[in-house]
């Protein structure tokens, strides 16, 4: 049996769910679905199942006997995902990246594994990015750009040409990132975030919380009384 | 032989139209083999004679269905939308769900009932949609979102997850919903307008407007 577990029981998980066959059958061809089997591991107490596939805790998944065990960390939240995915490699189970087949990777692409690509994604060429990186539906990476690790896309995003964005940056629903110039890329500082439908023309500060048209720096405990998530 | 009747001329029911026999082989498989005839059902003939279709006054198509019949209603605004359906519902035609054959449903299945969508949209372990509902290109609904009756979305809207439309609300071009929580889901009152690019993160009240604030630009 080969086993996928996928981190987390949020809107993320839900989403990678309808990706795991596909992908696992990437990485096994020829193996019969029966083969396979999808769990979600989370350590809130609640359902023992969800959309058909068993619920259990990360220690119940360490301990399950299987021929080959994968993880995906589907959280959306880089430093959360960060902690599980190391625990998971301490624990010696191995990342499977997530992708659909509608999405559309261009030559010339680098990727560290462990990524998710819901649905309809977009990779132009010449481009690299980090490991664990987490898109929404219907992104799109253009060419030139340089993603870091633990980067975090929502739903609908665009990243134009020659833009570098750096580690734990999460840009969420609807946002661009206008392009910058082969010798001076536009720079989204680490740990960066990017509110829905803003449009960052120039560079962003590490830490930085963006939004408006253009993308004005806010402070996230005015405008939403916290953290937005 | 069934008729299909397109009651209205909206733009995306000339689109919809085009991919007709797709999106019947797609949802309505025993539909697309049998003999049919596509009518526009308007009050406005010129309109539905300009796309190369036959027209009906919607008064005769009222008289003249049969059970054999469907129609589906792709009036942009969801009042009409509503008034239509009201004038419809003396017939004996049964409504059609118009999706385009490259939209996405993904996890559970809802029930629909005479929704209209247009291409590249993504559900999502939805929830249920309502009555009537219609929505442009390239929206994506996430897991947990219920949608009432005579909802309207743009083109490009994005309801994150666990977001309660309620009845006849109007959510415009690339408007974003945030997410909700499963025990407390983010909702949008009767009747409210989200305006176009609008980014809602908090309960919106019934028959409120909420827009973006709109700047000038310093250039």
């Amino acid at each position: 049996m080969i086993v996928l577990g996928i981190l987390g029981t949020g809107i993320a998980a839900r989403t990678a769910m309808h990706t795991a066959t596909h992908s696992l059958q990437l990485a096994h061809p020829g193996t019969d679905d029966e083969g396979f089997q999808v769990v979600f591991v989370s350590q809130k107490p609640g359902t023992s199942t969800l959309g058909g596939h068993d619920i259990m805790s990360a220690a119940e998944f360490c301990a399950l006997e299987a021929e080959t065990k994968y993880f995906n960390p589907a959280i959306a939240d880089s430093r959360h995902r960060k902690q599980a995915a190391t625990l998971m490699l301490h624990q010696g189970v191995s990342p499977l990246s997530l992708s659909d087949p509608s999405t559309l990777i261009l030559p010339d692409v680098t990727m560290e594994p462990g990524w998710l690509l819901p649905y309809l994604n977009t990779l132009n060429s010449n481009v690299r990015i980090g490991k664990y990186f987490h898109a929404g539906v219907s992104t799109t990476v253009s060419h030139h750009n340089e993603i870091g690790d633990y980067v975090t896309f929502g739903h609908r995003v665009a990243c134009s040409g020659n833009a570098i964005i750096e580690d734990h940056v999460t840009i969420c629903t609807g946002a661009m990132v206008m392009q910058g110039k082969p010798d001076k890329p536009t720079r989204i500082g680490e740990g960066a975030v990017i509110h829905a439908n803003a449009i960052v023309i120039g560079d962003v500060v590490p830490g930085a919380h963006m939004a408006g048209n253009p993308a004005k720096p806010v402070d996230p405990i005015q405008l939403f009384g916290g953290e937005p998530w | 032989m069934s008729r299909i009747g397109i009651i209205g001329t909206d733009g995306l029911a000339l689109d919809l139209l085009t991919v007709l026999d797709d999106t019947l082989g797609t949802h309505y498989p025993s539909l697309a083999t049998q003999e049919r005839e596509d009518v526009i059902v308007t009050d406005d003939p010129w309109q539905a004679t300009a796309a190369g279709l036959k027209a009906c006054a919607v008064d005769e198509w009222v008289a003249t269905t049969t059970a054999s019949d469907f129609f589906a209603i792709t009036e942009g605004n969801g009042k009409a939308r509503q008034a239509l359906s009201e004038i419809v519902k003396s017939s004996a035609a049964r409504p059609l769900a118009m999706i385009h054959p490259t939209t996405e449903v993904r996890g559970n299945k809802w029930q629909d009932m005479g929704a209209v969508i247009g291409q590249y949209s993504f559900f999502c372990d939805v929830e249920s949609i309502g009555q009537h509902f219609m929505c442009g290109a390239f929206t994506i609904f996430g897991p947990g979102t219920r949608v009432g009756n005579f909802v309207t979305a743009g083109h490009r809207v994005v309801c994150e997850a666990n977001v309660i439309v309620e009845d006849n609300v109007t959510i415009e071009q690339s408007a974003v919903i945030a997410a909700g929580t499963a025990g407390t889901p983010l909702r949008i009152g009767t009747g409210a307008t989200i305006k176009a690019g609008t980014f809602v993160t908090a309960d919106v009240p019934a028959g409120a407007l909420v827009a973006a604030p709109r700047k000038e630009h310093e250039s």
